[in-house]
């Protein structure tokens, strides 16, 4: 066993001795990755923001770990989701990035992006009925941003009552929930018909 | 100049043949990173949703990864591109391609629904599966045809006492 791992050891010494140029260029254009990646960090401030929760972390399938985190939040599940779509008085509300709304969201729902929520309220009015029911719904990887979102808006008395999406967007496109594509109404001021992808 | 056109001269028909595909290799490797990793340093944040969505990394190294990978993808693509420690780069950009694999598989294997995030949010219609894992595959070749051919001599410094049929 251990001629094994001398002979193991000897290799692996001969590997890195016959190609060690090729190994410290290959450190070196790493380090200079490394470096710039740091620096990036430094510069940019939105970036030390991030960090969401893992979906297991938090809320999981069954959300039931995000749940605890707020109490005063009540959970819906998708197909009760599915079911109040389009219904009057009921608002689903996208806390995910622009970015990804824009790709595709829940048809109707208005994004404002959780990190950005207070701001842009603060800015602007909420394009919803004060008696409105409001669905939040984050990406499906992290409930967090679904549940701060609607603490925001419960906290600010801007509708009758909130609920987060169990399972979020990917619960949603998994049980095949209707999807529209679609820049933003909320935030940047843009209006614009929907279209379905 | 003229060594290199000497040099070209003496190559055998197989080396020249490695050496075309070695360059067309690197313009189409280095151009896909370059392009790849800028998308990505356009919006950092977005690529770092777009990792966590990957259920594969713990959260301290998401801004990170966000930062590091496009940068790393932009080096690495410069150098295959440029020359300029070549086989480095190569080096680099194949074991990004690598991970990339693996996570692909990962997704793969978990039956978990979503977008790659290879090109920032350009690439948002394209969804991790099959298709993704037989591009990078061939990616992957194409590293290895951008590696593997000697530079002919004079044309670069990387790799001075390299001549065409010496291998």
């Amino acid at each position: 066993m251990g001629l094994l791992l001398l002979i193991g050891l000897a290799g692996v010494s001969a590997v890195l001795a016959h190609h060690f140029d090729l190994l410290r260029d290959a450190a070196w254009l790493v380090g200079v990755s490394l470096v710039g990646a740091l620096a990036l960090l430094t510069a940019h401030p939105d970036l030390t923001i991030l960090a969401e929760p893992r979906a297991d972390e938090v809320c999981g399938a069954e959300g039931e770990e995000g749940a605890a985190e707020d109490p005063n939040l009540e959970r819906i599940g998708i197909d009760e989701a599915k079911a109040l779509l389009g219904k009057p008085g009921v608002t689903f509300i996208d806390a995910r990035a622009t970015s990804l709304y824009e790709y595709a969201h829940i048809p109707g729902a208005v994004n404002l992006p959780a990190p950005d929520a207070e701001v842009l309220l603060e800015i602007q009015s909420l394009p919803i009925a004060p008696d409105a029911q409001v669905i939040t719904y984050c990406d499906g990887g992290s409930c967090e941003q679904s549940n701060f979102l609607g603490a925001v808006l419960e906290s600010r008395d801007l509708c009758r009552s909130v609920r987060v999406l169990d399972g979020g967007w990917q619960a949603w496109t998994a049980a095949d929930g209707e999807t529209v594509q679609g820049p933003t109404r909320f935030g940047s001021g843009m209006s614009s018909s929907e279209v379905s992808p | 100049m003229n060594a290199l056109a000497t040099a070209w001269a003496e190559a055998e028909p197989r080396d020249r043949a490695l050496l075309v595909a070695g360059w067309i290799a690197r313009v189409v490797v280095g151009g896909v990173f370059i392009y790849a990793g800028g998308l990505k340093l356009l919006d950092p944040l977005a690529f770092a949703e777009d990792i966590a969505n990957y259920q594969a990394f713990p959260d301290w190294s998401l801004n990170l990864a966000a930062t590091f990978v496009p940068i790393a993808e932009i080096v690495g693509g410069l150098a295959v591109l440029t020359g300029f420690k070549r086989r480095a780069g190569a080096l680099v950009l194949g074991a990004l391609t690598v991970a990339f694999l693996g996570l692909i598989v990962s997704i793969i294997v978990r039956d978990i629904d979503l977008a790659c995030g290879c090109f920032g949010e350009a690439s948002e219609a394209s969804a991790v599966g099959w298709p993704l894992l037989i591009r990078d595959v061939g990616l992957l070749a194409a590293i290895g045809l951008a590696f593997w051919p000697p530079e002919l001599r004079g044309a670069s410094e990387d790799e001075p006492e390299a001549q065409p049929g010496e291998r």
